[in-house]
């Protein structure tokens, strides 16, 4: 590449002409991002603020949607199991997303490049049709997953139609399918730690849960970062695999906030109250991850 | 010379270009007709709008199919931004929603045009094409719940397969003898291991379909959930916790279908189940089971009086469209209602009743017993509410009664106060 001499690069119009070129490269995305991303947003909040049924006109009823979200028992049953989801599924998510980079990242293990492969596949299938899938494995009475637990003498197991199952239930399904993506990012994490470490460390004599907690851990601080926010926005906002596979039942027990926000919007044509709804998960999940940030510095 | 050449080439392209114009005024009407029929009913449509479009050159429908949610989403949002199909099909319980939504024409004039009389078709569903004593749709055909049985395992326990349970003592104790354990045990007997049962006798709907077979058992008491100005939820508690009590026995008492089955039909079409309680949507699917011999029997009979649920299909005409596409669309309707003989391979039951009381619409396999429930089909109350109160997701009231009553064996009494609350409440809301 030509050098550019200083006396030129730093002239005013070579600025200039750089900033209009990265404008250039900006503009299209941000126009879309604005149009069909940030503007409804914007007007998102605009129709919490009204009742309105998509035929006729929205009328303004100011606050009225939020304090009837409070005294909604619906809406603080799918807050309630929106959060059991995620301390069901988000560790695990979490943990075992590290564990098996870890396992994966091993130079001495066979067979890391194919089960790296594996883990990652269930990712890359739609979640309507891991919802079908998983439906078939979970029928009670001719379902997979029941007819081999019934070797072991086991169920049968009545896994989406039964209340106090069917969010594991849909939890195991999640773990299955998105957890090969945590494990890819926290191998690119890893796989920027400096080997040098780890050979300082076998020299000084450290022991693995040594090295992993003094030399992995910290310098995969950034990755764990987003993994948790991510894992965390994520799980909080579930949607796919509930629709699939229990539509919110059976009764209530999986009924999540963003499913009762498509009850409300879409079967109800409630569009300003479903709008509320999904500005108050915005603002519980704002709060999450805020928590979570004050959490995550003070550990530094 | 060459400036002669393209002045001549020049205006070529502008005659051609006018002449362009000139073709379009000519061009068909284009309409577009939408309709919830995702199946092999959807397939029948397809084949009928083809024919239509063959024999009508001056029309070009464009049919379009979706699952019957979404489809409504689409409808409203499209309508909202003036794109509302010409024609577009519903259900008869909806049909209130929609006028009061204000997106539908009446189409009496038209039937005037297009000669339709109440007479020639089933009273039922002419009667349900009225809102508020105005003609809002076109009768297109009928559907109801009926019991499929498997033939094969009738004969193997000594059933007369011509001889399907018509009452519902008939049907607990024939589904008694169709469950067997894996050592060939039935649920009445001594030994009877519920966990390792390779056959069922009855398969029943865990979702909406329950609440619509309570429905059928509350008509059939003479009784229903709605005052009769559709107003509030009025239940006669012993008759309505009777009807729970009924479903619930099935799987709870009698052992005679599997608690928390997902879908019943699957299991039926699968061998695994020797009764089945859904609708003639179904009988494309059962036709083409290979090895599974299949019959249809009535819905059976628990009260006093005969009732089944049903529901139907109607054809109508949103506003706002233009005056050529509204005179194509009543055609196309028209010519489909006409076309009913047709139509009926979907497996739906034709409203007209010259073709449903033909001899070639009877025997065609399964339509027998669905035909014959045509006099006592009972339709769900058509209120302005209706997406609401009968939404077959959660936390609807409709779905929560159901799996309430289905996957935890509720209480009946309670199932029936929470449902009363949630209806009542949802009703009061402007």
């Amino acid at each position: 590449m030509p050098v550019i001499p200083a006396n030129l690069s730093s002239t005013k119009s070579w600025r200039k002409a750089e900033s209009f070129a990265g404008w250039g490269f900006m503009l299209p995305y941000l126009i879309l991002f604005i149009l069909f991303r940030f503007g409804p947003i914007i007007e998102g909040l605009f129709f919490s603020l009204t009742r309105w049924n998509l035929i006729g006109r929205p009328t303004f009823v100011r606050f009225q949607n939020y304090t009837s979200l409070l005294k909604d028992s619906f809406f603080l049953i799918s807050l309630r199991n929106s959060l059991y989801f995620v301390v069901l599924v988000a560790p695990a998510l979490i943990i075992i997303g590290l564990a098996l980079a870890i396992l994966v990242n091993n130079p001495s293990l066979k067979g890391r490049r194919i089960n790296r492969t594996l883990i990652f596949a269930p990712y890359a299938v739609m979640s309507t049709v891991v919802g079908v899938i998983w439906n078939w494995i979970y029928d009670k009475n001719f379902g997979i997953l029941n007819y081999y637990l019934g070797f072991l003498r086991i169920g049968p197991i009545a896994w989406l139609t039964e209340e106090s199952i069917a969010m594991v239930a849909v939890a195991i399904t999640t773990l299955w399918w998105t957890v090969g993506y945590n494990m890819i990012l926290f191998l690119a994490g890893l796989q920027e730690i400096p080997t040098e470490l780890y050979e300082a460390a076998l020299v000084d004599g450290a022991g693995s849960w040594n090295t992993f907690k003094k030399i992995t851990l910290p310098l995969l601080r950034p990755t764990t970062y987003i993994v948790i926010t991510l894992t965390l926005i994520n799980t909080f906002q579930v949607f796919d695999q509930i629709y699939v596979m229990t539509g919110g039942g059976p009764g209530t027990s999986t009924l999540t906030l963003i499913q009762y926000m498509y009850f409300q919007a879409f079967q109800n044509y409630n569009l300003g109250y479903g709008a509320a709804i999904a500005y108050a998960t915005f603002i519980i999940l704002l709060a999450l991850t805020g928590i979570l940030q004050i959490f995550m510095k003070r550990e530094a | 010379m060459y400036r002669k050449f393209f002045s001549i080439i020049k205006a070529g392209l502008v005659v051609l270009f006018l002449l362009s114009f000139l073709s379009n005024s000519f061009a068909a009407t284009q309409i577009e007709f939408w309709g919830g029929w995702t199946g092999p009913d959807g397939d029948v449509m397809r084949e009928l709008v083809e024919k239509f479009n063959s024999t009508h050159p001056d029309i070009h429908v464009t049919l379009t199919t979706l699952q019957w949610t979404p489809l409504y989403s689409k409808f409203m949002t499209a309508f909202k931004a003036g794109n509302a199909p010409a024609l577009f099909a519903t259900h008869v319980q909806e049909l209130a929603y929609l006028v009061e939504a204000g997106v539908l024409d009446s189409v009496t004039d038209y039937t005037h045009q297009l000669g339709l009389k109440s007479e020639d078709f089933a009273k039922r569903l002419w009667d349900a094409t009225f809102y508020k004593g105005v003609q809002y749709g076109f009768p297109l055909d009928m559907h109801m719940h009926g019991l499929y049985y498997n033939i094969t395992m009738f004969k193997n326990a000594g059933l007369n397969p011509s001889r399907p349970p018509a009452t519902w003592d008939e049907l607990i104790k024939t589904a008694t003898k169709l469950t067997i354990d894996v050592n060939g045990k039935h649920p009445d007997e001594a030994g009877f291991d519920i966990n390792r049962v390779k056959q069922w006798g009855l398969g029943i709907p865990t979702n909406h379909h329950a609440f619509y077979i309570w429905y059928a058992l509350m008509n059939q008491q003479g009784t229903s959930f709605l005052t009769s100005d559709f107003s509030r939820v009025s239940i006669d508690e012993k008759k309505g916790v009777a009807a729970w009590k009924a479903l619930q026995d099935l799987i709870y008492r009698y052992h005679v279908t599997p608690q928390g089955q997902q879908s019943p039909t699957n299991d039926f079409l699968n061998s695994q189940v020797a009764m089945v309680i859904d609708g003639p949507w179904q009988l494309p699917a059962m036709q083409r089971k290979e090895g599974l011999k299949w019959g249809v029997g009535v819905f059976p009979r628990f009260g006093n009086t005969q009732a089944v649920w049903g529901s139907g299909h109607i054809l109508v005409l949103p506003k706002g469209v233009s005056t050529e596409a509204r005179k194509a669309a009543v055609e196309l309707a028209g010519w489909i209602i006409n076309n009913s003989a047709k139509w009926a391979m979907s497996g739906n039951i034709p409203a007209m009743l010259s073709v449903s009381k033909s001899l070639n619409f009877r025997t065609l396999p399964g339509r027998s017993s669905f035909v014959s429930m045509l006099p006592y089909t009972v339709f769900l109350p058509n209120i302005p509410k209706s997406l609401q109160v009968y939404s077959s997701v959660a936390p609807g009231p409709v779905i929560l009664a159901a799996q309430a009553a289905m996957l935890k064996d509720e209480d009946p009494a309670r199932i029936i106060q929470d449902f009363i609350q949630q209806v009542n409440s949802i009703l009061a809301t402007p």
